[in-house]
């Protein structure tokens, strides 16, 4: 029996009544992560499924006095086993976890919501159909018969509109008394069998003799299982793995196993076809039945998603479209955030920096090396990492618009003919779209790819892709060696990303595993939705909470140790924390590197140092540049000292003027002009860098610098990004992705460098 | 015919899927069966998907994949 739920939800508060446990299960886009959002408020976690990379969703309400913990089930069409999400549903469904579950269904596409709701109620657990999504099937003019349902269920069958709540307290009522029998009695144990009766399909023969004989042997082999063992006999002669799982643990279960693989071939011969083929035909013809018993369809008028579907996908508007929206939110990234960034920069680096110098100076640590560590070193650390959270809130929060609204679904549709050629799905598309925000998530979105040829190939593409941790690095290496054409050259390297992921989509595509070659594409595409705000908040808070816990250790731990490595010398006459840069243990570091970069122009211990700690994470790139070309100029610089508060009133101000900045932004927004405000403070770092790339290529520092912007863009992932990568694929993928990254940035660079000193003026 | 084949805007009722294995099964989760009344309501440009509505939903399908959806002209409800 699979164990994977651990938290046994709020425990310990005396002997309350127990907390009864319901899976929220149902199709995916019928809104269930709203209604969970509803349900449980701000009582939620998220996790991950232990073992598994699918997503766990569980949260706490009350129904009365029974408190009740939620589990939301991944969003699956069947419990066949045939991707990460339905094994977890199933697993779930069939074990001590839960005690009830509730299906979602939404009400404007009842036929095909039917038949999960025919499987998990022929599991027998007990049961509520909710039929969510009621003010747009109304609107669409859909008339559900409730009472029909319920009866082909046995099960109470709830309305509710996740988005606005109503029937969310009926619902909740309902779930606190789900499936009990006694309701002062004791809770049911694992060994009772849950009330209810488990529904009946008829599989016609044979198949119905074949499951007849598994079944009474399965209920005597698993008398404690949950599921019904007519369920457990279907599933069996459908080979569903997690079932044959289940059931080969234990003692005789193999042979049983074995019986039902042989079942399964005499039914194959006698009918031409495979049993799960057929249980799906039959179960499917009763769940048609059943809505066309119980829908009603009033009006014939085209549904909201029909006529904003005429647009969006429209034969000749829907790429262009797409494209705007691409650049939209790319505006909004830069423009909006910007003004964001730059005050957090400003906070940390000014009042926060003073506050801690002056505090230091009052204890006597002034001037000290430990007020550099303090200040430089952590402070310095901690804003290099907040520095991003506007960034990619705002990021995060368009693109969960746009996967909340039903787009994302549209953008696939009209993008799978691109991916084809190189063997994937429009599928593929959203995992690499979502790596330009960053690319750790993208490497996690590979798992809503059905096979795993298309995660692999997805997942060593997704490096390829521009995260957004890399646009500061173009930026700040734009406004040096290309000033005035800033805009021009972050754009140029977003489209030298998508076309250096397609040509290396297509390489692989030839090499990596030929024999799953397929040509099969079949989604759905929701219902269009105007996105629940808890839903998009909570998505954002998630990932904006998870990138500060990866920053919190590893982007901080770096900024330090680059700091340490910064303090330490070698060589000179400098001690600890106050040594010159290239005196230091970076510095030599680097140096060993460096000679690797010389064909590309980049032989300097300076270039090297970036990627060694941009390995660790991309967002240090321009701290380390920061701090190995800013280096002496720190030294140096006269500090004009205001008092502290002062300050801190500043840049309560500042804060407003950054509000104002943002929204003057928002008009100006399609024309994609990043940076050029912040060049100035740079100017002593952009004279280090320039000189440095002058002499480290002969006098050819544009070609050097066009090198540099394509091993920022081409070398590999960060430590994080390998890491999900080896967590969705394991080691040997991640090792020939980084090895795939640095092969690749490499030659581009040597070669653009190469043709470049040689073609261009330098 | 097939589905590929076909035009926008006319009801289908789908009589063979020639598909097998986890495509047919795939297809009949998504309500894509034997019997099942279908329409096509758009084409991707390029070549690219079609789209299908089927029951109170729509699917994206792939010129390949519709080959394989066997449909005759549906009249009437």
């Amino acid at each position: 029996m699979a164990d994977v739920c651990h938290e046994p939800g709020p425990s310990g508060r005396g002997h309350r009544p127990e907390a009864r446990r319901v899976a929220l299960a149902g199709n995916p886009n019928v809104g269930k992560s709203s209604l969970f959002n509803r349900l449980t408020g701000s009582h939620q976690h998220v996790g991950n499924w232990p073992g598994k990379t699918v997503e766990r969703h569980w949260g706490t309400c009350r129904a009365g006095a029974v408190p009740l913990t939620l589990v939301d089930l991944p969003g699956t069409y069947s419990l066949a086993s045939s991707s990460p999400e339905e094994v977890v549903a199933e697993q779930v469904l069939c074990s001590d976890d839960v005690d009830a579950v509730a299906v979602v269904l939404d009400s404007t596409n009842l036929e095909r919501n039917l038949y999960l709701a025919a499987q998990v109620a022929e599991l027998g657990r007990p049961l509520v159909l909710v039929l969510n999504m009621t003010d747009v099937a109304e609107a669409d003019g859909f008339r559900i018969d409730g009472a029909a349902l319920g009866e082909a269920f046995s099960a109470p069958v709830v309305r509710t509109t996740g988005r606005s709540g109503a029937g969310v307290d009926e619902l909740i009522a309902v779930l606190g008394v789900l499936g009990r029998t006694e309701p002062e009695g004791p809770t049911v144990g694992p060994d009772t069998r849950a009330p209810g009766t488990p529904l009946s399909i008829d599989y016609g023969e044979p198949l119905e003799s074949e499951i007849a004989a598994l079944e009474d042997r399965l209920a005597r082999l698993l008398p404690t299982h949950h599921a019904a063992p007519r369920w457990l006999a279907v599933q069996l002669l459908e080979a569903d793995p997690v079932t044959i799982d289940d059931v080969m643990n234990v003692e005789g279960g193999a042979a049983v196993v074995a019986d039902a693989a042989r079942a399964a071939q005499r039914v194959l011969d006698a009918t031409g076809e495979e049993p799960a083929l057929l249980v799906a035909d039959r179960r499917f013809a009763w769940a048609n039945g059943l809505a066309r018993a119980s829908v009603e369809r009033r009006t014939t008028l085209r549904s909201r998603t029909e006529r904003l579907d005429d647009v969006l996908t429209n034969r000749w508007l829907g790429l262009p479209i797409f494209l705007a929206l691409m650049w939209l939110v790319f505006g909004l990234v830069t423009h909006v955030a910007g003004p964001f960034v730059d005050w957090i920069d400003g906070v940390v680096n000014g009042p926060v920096a003073a506050l801690a110098e002056a505090g230091l100076a009052a204890v006597g640590l002034g001037g000290t090396w430990f007020e550099a560590l303090v200040v430089d070193g952590v402070i310095g650390g901690v804003g290099s990492v907040l520095v991003f959270v506007p960034v990619l809130a705002v990021l995060y929060l368009a693109l969960g618009v746009l996967e909340d609204s039903g787009y994302m679904a549209r953008a696939a549709f009209l993008l799978d003919r691109v991916m084809r050629p190189i063997g994937l799905t429009g599928k593929s598309f959203l995992p690499l779209l979502l790596g330009f925000g960053c690319n750790v998530p993208g490497v996690y979105a590979t798992r809503v790819l059905d096979r795993r040829r298309d995660r692999i190939i997805t997942a060593l593409l997704v490096p390829f892709v521009s995260c957004a941790a890399r646009l500061p690095v173009y930026v700040l290496l734009a406004a040096v060696f290309f000033p005035g054409s800033q805009g021009t050259v972050v754009f140029s390297l977003y489209v030298a990303s998508i076309v250096a992921t397609l040509l290396i989509g297509g390489l692989l595509d030839r090499f990596v595993l030929r024999g799953e070659r397929t040509d099969s594409f079949i989604l759905e595409l929701p219902p269009y939705r105007r996105p629940s705000a808890a839903v998009l908040w909570a998505y954002v808070a998630q990932r904006v909470r998870s990138f500060l816990a990866r920053a919190g250790t590893v982007i901080f731990a770096c900024a330090l140790a680059v700091w340490f490595l910064l303090a330490i010398p070698v060589g000179g006459d400098g001690s600890f924390g106050q040594t010159d840069m290239d005196d230091s243990l970076f510095a030599a570091t680097a140096e060993v590197v460096a000679p690797v970069l010389a064909p590309a122009g980049l032989d300097s211990w300076q270039v090297a140092g970036t990627f060694v700690s941009g390995f660790v994470a991309k967002e240090v790139m321009v701290s380390t540049m920061e701090q190995a070309y800013g280096g002496e100029a720190t030294d140096t610089e006269v500090e004009e000292e205001p008092a502290p508060v002062d300050e801190l009133v500043d840049s309560g101000e500042g804060l407003l003027e950054a509000i104002a900045d943002a929204a003057r932004a928002v008009p100006g927004i399609v024309g994609l002009d990043v940076g050029g405000a912040d060049a100035d403070e740079d100017v002593d770092i952009a004279a280090a860098m320039r000189a440095d790339l002058e002499a480290t290529s002969d006098g050819h520092a544009t070609a050097a610098a066009v090198a540099f912007l394509a091993l920022v863009l081409l070398y590999v992932p960060c430590m994080a990004t390998v890491a999900a990568i080896r967590h969705e694929l394991g080691g040997r993928w991640a090792a020939i992705s980084i090895v795939l990254n640095l092969t690749v940035a490499w030659l581009v660079a040597v070669a653009l460098f190469q043709v470049g000193s040689t073609v261009g003026t330098g | 015919m097939d589905l590929a084949s076909c035009r926008p805007g006319r009801p289908l009722r789908v009589v063979e899927l020639t598909a097998d294995g986890r495509e047919r099964r795939r297809l009949t989760e998504l309500g894509v069966h034997r019997g099942a009344v279908v329409e096509v309501v758009r084409r991707a440009p390029f070549g690219g998907p079609i789209a299908l509505r089927v029951g109170g939903g729509l699917l994206a399908l792939r010129p390949g994949n519709a080959r394989r959806v066997i449909v005759e002209e549906h009249d009437g409800g």
